[in-house]
């Protein structure tokens, strides 16, 4: 083994570093505010933070105006991915994966639509009545229906 | 127990082992490849949903899309058989649970032990994901299956088996019932039923022809059967036959032992049994029983006798016929009177030349002895006697001869022996007297004569001589016994007297010509005697024409008065042609009823027809004119009587004119037959000769009798005449006179007070002479009677009217007439049938 490689091993740990206290100041606890939940004929028009967890772990199939609940949910190539993971679900994307892996398993909800933007998001919420998705704020652009935020109270 | 050891049941049973063997290896084998196939599929099965949803995983994983992941369990879910789908994720080298379907306790997941369940792992790995996919089926369910699978197997099999068993058992049934048919037949057959119908059946297979062999074979059965029956029957009869014969034959025996008084006897040396016949205890007065020790006999011999025949028994060899065999006189117990017995014995060998039975014979002689004895005192007399005696064979030859007739004779018992008597005899023997002795003998009879005999030198003796055949028990003559007594003194007797005598037959002829002459006066007196015996018919004889010659009198008187009568009411012409025509019609006016009625009707014809007279009383004028027998052909005399004033009256006068003219025929007739009477007597006292024989026309003579009763036949009798012309006999008139006058007068008398009376008189011309019959239909003579009417003076009329003499009368001229007389008599009718030789005869 030469130098070289020494070197080499010696930037890959620099950079691992490097990488882990950047991960660790992105990974800030995401607050609701951070967030913009939109939703489609859902018959609802705010959500509390408890509602929205229940809501996003599958609790209802359907709507009380009897609409079908369809989740929709950033996926792993999101990069809303991993905030939306350590919001919701209070874990990595890896975590989500299992959770809704699990929760189809068993049978105890219909699968999530993970789709890989939040455009894409904001543009399925926007064309299938029931659905509702969770975006970054940074996320809304104009092409987001003001009728479709669904607003999140304490 | 029996149907089990049946040939149904044995090919029944091959055939039911057999599916329930190939049954029974389906049953078991086809369910364990069921199980081990469905077992391989389910497993294939289960791996293929481990990987399915591995593959789910990894594809929800990698796409964030779980669609493919509930698809899979939905899937997998809607196997049945599904326990449940599990996926564990390997974290820090643990394996953990991540969730399951249906969810069920993390352990048994992990664990897996439960023997009920079957377990695939399908591992997948993506990323950070690591883990296996865990899928369980419950066994229990599969062997459901399995068992839902087979149920149907299970079912169809013992349908199958069942069919088959019952199918197989018909089959059975039906291949085995012509040998249960012939095993029924056969064990009929064994059983000698022979008559059960079997029939014929098509042979075209071995029972076939097994079965139609065993129908002939019954046949055969049946009649070798009645074959067996008939000659067992036969054998039956034979044996029955035999057995009575036998048993005829043993009472015979015995019967004959019996009357020979002789029994036998049979000792068996080796067992020391006798037997006897009931015949020989009876003899020696033994008790009659079985094996009763007969040698006791013994003690009955005189001891010299016993030791004799004891000592005999020595003398015995085999294969050498020997008898021992003596009369013995014995004493029986309490007994004086002695026993002779015949005893015989022989000792019979064995094949070992050993003495095995002694076989004898016991028989009272007793009365044979006595009769020895008897026939040895008599042979001494016969021997003794001063008579002379032979004995000859049956063939005359001398066997023996007394000392009286060697002395006579002169010969030696050698020279006579096997000689015959003619010996004896010589030229003066009378021919006749041997012609007779050979005759008598020839026909077995005793034979009593006298016959002079010449010894050998010449002597000449006489002998009275009395031989006698010896018979045996069946007859035949079996020789001669003469017994001869020398009368030679008193033949020379005899000469003398004879000599005597000869002086004195001078003097006997002229007695006896003497005592000739005093005989024909006898005979005289005797034929005087016999003619007052013949008084009483020569009476009777007279008395029947002038009887006759008395009624025709009266007759001729009544006659008479009738034409006194009528001749007034007659004119002169009238009386003359009267008497012109009943001089012309002479005839007998006697006719039989029946002759005339017919001639009445003929008459009657000729009236109407003829002469066309038409008048009311022309049937009693036909009737009158037939009385005065004036027939058709008297035309002009009939013309003359109808053409009078009163042709009835003048008929009437014609009548009694034919009348008187037969009467007085009549009478003269009976006085000529009394004259013939009194010159028959008058000839037969003086010469004992008859009148003279002529042949006789019999209607003409029995005409003349009927004339004499015509009167009293007139008034109430109808009589009928039938006698062939020309009929006659070669006779004595006055005789038949007097048989036919006593016939009828017989039959008038017999039928005298009866209202319908008839007379029938018959004859004709036979080949056996001439039959001429007498009826009546008076009162029946008795039967008793039949043979004693024709005797003298036997009579069954009154004392005024009958003289017993009548019938007798006809005997007597019947026999004269050498003819004879038949008498039968019944209720109807009375006949007299007499058969008179041929005239010419």
């Amino acid at each position: 083994m030469g130098f070289k490689k020494w070197n080499r091993l010696l930037f890959l740990l620099v950079w691992y570093i490097s990488g882990s206290f950047h991960k660790a100041a992105a990974q800030q606890t995401p607050v609701a505010q951070d967030f913009v939940v939109i939703g489609n004929d859902i018959g609802i028009k705010s959500v509390s933070s408890s509602g929205l967890t229940s809501i996003f772990r599958g609790k209802y199939s359907s709507w009380s105006n009897s609409q079908s609940a369809i989740i929709v949910l950033p996926s792993k190539k999101n990069p809303s991915a991993g905030l939306v993971a350590l919001f919701l679900y209070k874990t990595s994307i890896t975590g989500m994966q299992k959770f809704w892996l699990s929760q189809v398993f068993q049978g105890r909800s219909n699968a999530p639509s993970f789709l890989d933007s939040d455009e894409e998001i904001i543009d399925y919420v926007e064309k299938n009545p029931g659905a509702i998705g969770i975006i970054r704020k940074a996320s809304v652009s104009s092409k987001l229906n003001p009728n479709r935020i669904i607003l999140i109270t304490n | 127990m029996r149907f089990f050891k049946s040939i149904s049941f044995r090919i029944w049973m091959i055939f039911a082992l057999m599916v329930m063997s190939v049954l029974t290896f389906f049953i078991i084998y086809y369910p364990m490849k069921q199980r081990e196939l469905l077992t391989d599929y389910k497993k294939t099965e289960l791996e293929e949903t481990a990987e399915t949803v591995a593959t789910s995983v990894i594809l929800a994983l990698k796409n964030d899309d779980y669609d493919g992941v509930k698809i899979a369990i939905n899937q997998a879910s809607e196997k049945k058989d599904f326990e449940f789908l599990a996926v564990l994720l390997e974290e820090q080298n643990n394996k953990a649970v991540l969730a399951s379907y249906p969810e069920v306790e993390e352990e048994k997941i992990l664990n897996r032990t439960n023997e009920e369940l079957l377990y695939e792992l399908a591992p997948f790995q993506y990323g950070e994901f690591k883990g296996e996919v865990v899928v369980a089926l419950s066994k229990t369910k599969i062997n459901t299956t399995i068992s839902a699978l087979t149920q149907p197997i299970y079912i169809t099999a013992v349908i199958v088996l069942v069919v088959s068993i019952i199918l197989f058992y018909f089959i059975a049934a039906f291949i085995s019932k012509p040998i249960v048919l012939l095993t029924r037949v056969t064990n009929t057959l064994k059983m000698e039923n022979f008559e059960m119908p079997l029939s014929f059946v098509s042979s075209d297979n071995e029972l076939g022809e097994l079965h139609n062999s065993i129908a002939a074979l019954q046949t055969n059965l049946l009649a070798s059967r009645k074959r067996n029956r008939e000659l067992t029957d036969n054998l039956e009869q034979q044996v029955i036959a035999r057995t009575a014969e036998l048993k005829a034959t043993a009472e015979k025996l015995l019967e004959a032992q019996e009357t020979a008084r002789i029994g036998n006897f049979e000792y068996n040396i080796e067992l020391n049994q006798w037997n006897a016949s009931p015949i020989s205890y009876s003899i020696l007065q033994m008790p009659e029983q079985p094996n009763y020790p007969i040698e006791k006999f013994w003690e009955l011999l005189k001891e010299e006798d016993a030791v004799e025949a004891l000592a005999f028994f020595e003398t015995f060899k085999p294969n050498v016929d020997t008898l021992f065999e003596k009369d013995f006189k014995i004493f029986l117990p309490g007994n004086s009177t002695p026993l002779w017995i015949h005893f015989t014995y022989k000792v019979l060998f064995n094949e070992k030349n050993e003495p095995r039975f002694i076989k004898g014979t016991i028989q009272d002689i007793t009365y044979r002895k006595k009769i020895e004895e008897e026939l040895n005192e008599l042979s001494l007399v016969a021997k003794k006697t001063s008579n002379y005696v032979i004995i000859t064979d049956k063939e005359k030859r001398i066997k023996w001869v007394n000392d009286s007739l060697l002395k006579v004779s002169g010969y030696s018992m050698e020279e006579l022996i096997g000689q015959k008597p003619t010996i004896f005899q010589f030229e003066k023997s009378n021919p006749e007297t041997l012609h007779e002795i050979r005759q008598k003998l020839a026909e077995g009879q005793e034979v009593k004569t006298e016959i002079l005999n010449r010894g050998k030198n010449g002597n000449e003796y006489w002998l009275e001589l009395n031989i006698v055949p010896i018979k045996n028990p069946r007859g035949e003559t079996q020789g001669f016994i003469a017994v001869e007594t020398d009368i030679t003194d008193i033949k020379a007797s005899e000469e003398s007297i004879r000599k005597l005598n000869e002086s004195l037959e001078i003097r006997v002829l002229e007695n006896t010509r003497k005592n000739l002459e005093l005989s024909g006066k006898i005979v005289e007196q005797e034929k005087l005697a016999t003619l007052g015996e013949l008084a009483a018919g020569v009476a009777h004889d007279l008395n029947t024409p002038l009887g006759s010659t008395k009624v025709g009198a009266e007759s001729l008187q009544f006659t008479l008065q009738e034409i006194m009568r009528i001749l007034p009411m007659m004119n002169n012409a009238e009386q003359s042609a009267a008497v012109s025509i009943a001089d012309k019609i002479k005839t007998n006016l006697a006719v039989s009823g029946l002759q005339k009625k017919k001639e009445e009707a003929a008459m009657l014809h000729f009236l109407e027809e003829a002469l066309n007279y038409q008048k009311e009383n022309a049937a009693l004028l036909a009737s009158r004119l037939t009385e005065s027998r004036i027939k058709p052909e008297n035309q002009a005399e009939i013309e003359r009587i109808i053409q009078s004033r009163d042709p009835l009256l003048f008929l009437d006068l014609i009548y009694n004119l034919q009348l008187k003219n037969v009467l007085l025929e009549s009478i003269l007739v009976s006085t000529d037959n009394a004259a013939k009477v009194v010159r028959n007597i008058r000839s037969f006292i003086n010469k004992g000769e008859e009148t003279g024989r002529s042949v006789i026309l019999i209607e003409e003579n029995i005409r003349v009798v009927l004339n004499v009763f015509q009167h009293e036949i007139k008034k109430d009798v109808e009589l009928e005449m039938n006698i062939e012309k020309g009929l006659s006999v070669s006779g004595f008139d006055i005789k038949l006179f007097q048989l036919w006058s006593n016939l009828i007068k017989n039959s008038l008398d017999a039928m005298d007070g009866q209202e319908d009376k008839k007379i029938w008189i018959a004859g004709t011309k036979t080949g056996k002479g001439v039959l001429i019959e007498f009826s009546n239909n008076g009162p029946q003579i008795p039967q008793e009677y039949l043979d004693k009417i024709f005797r003298k003076f036997f009579t069954t009329k009154s004392n005024k009217k009958g003289t017993g003499l009548g019938l007798s009368i006809v005997k007597n001229v019947l026999e004269a007439h050498h003819a004879k007389i038949e008498v039968s008599s019944d209720a109807s009718i009375t006949r007299f049938s007499m058969l008179f030789p041929l005239a010419n005869s």
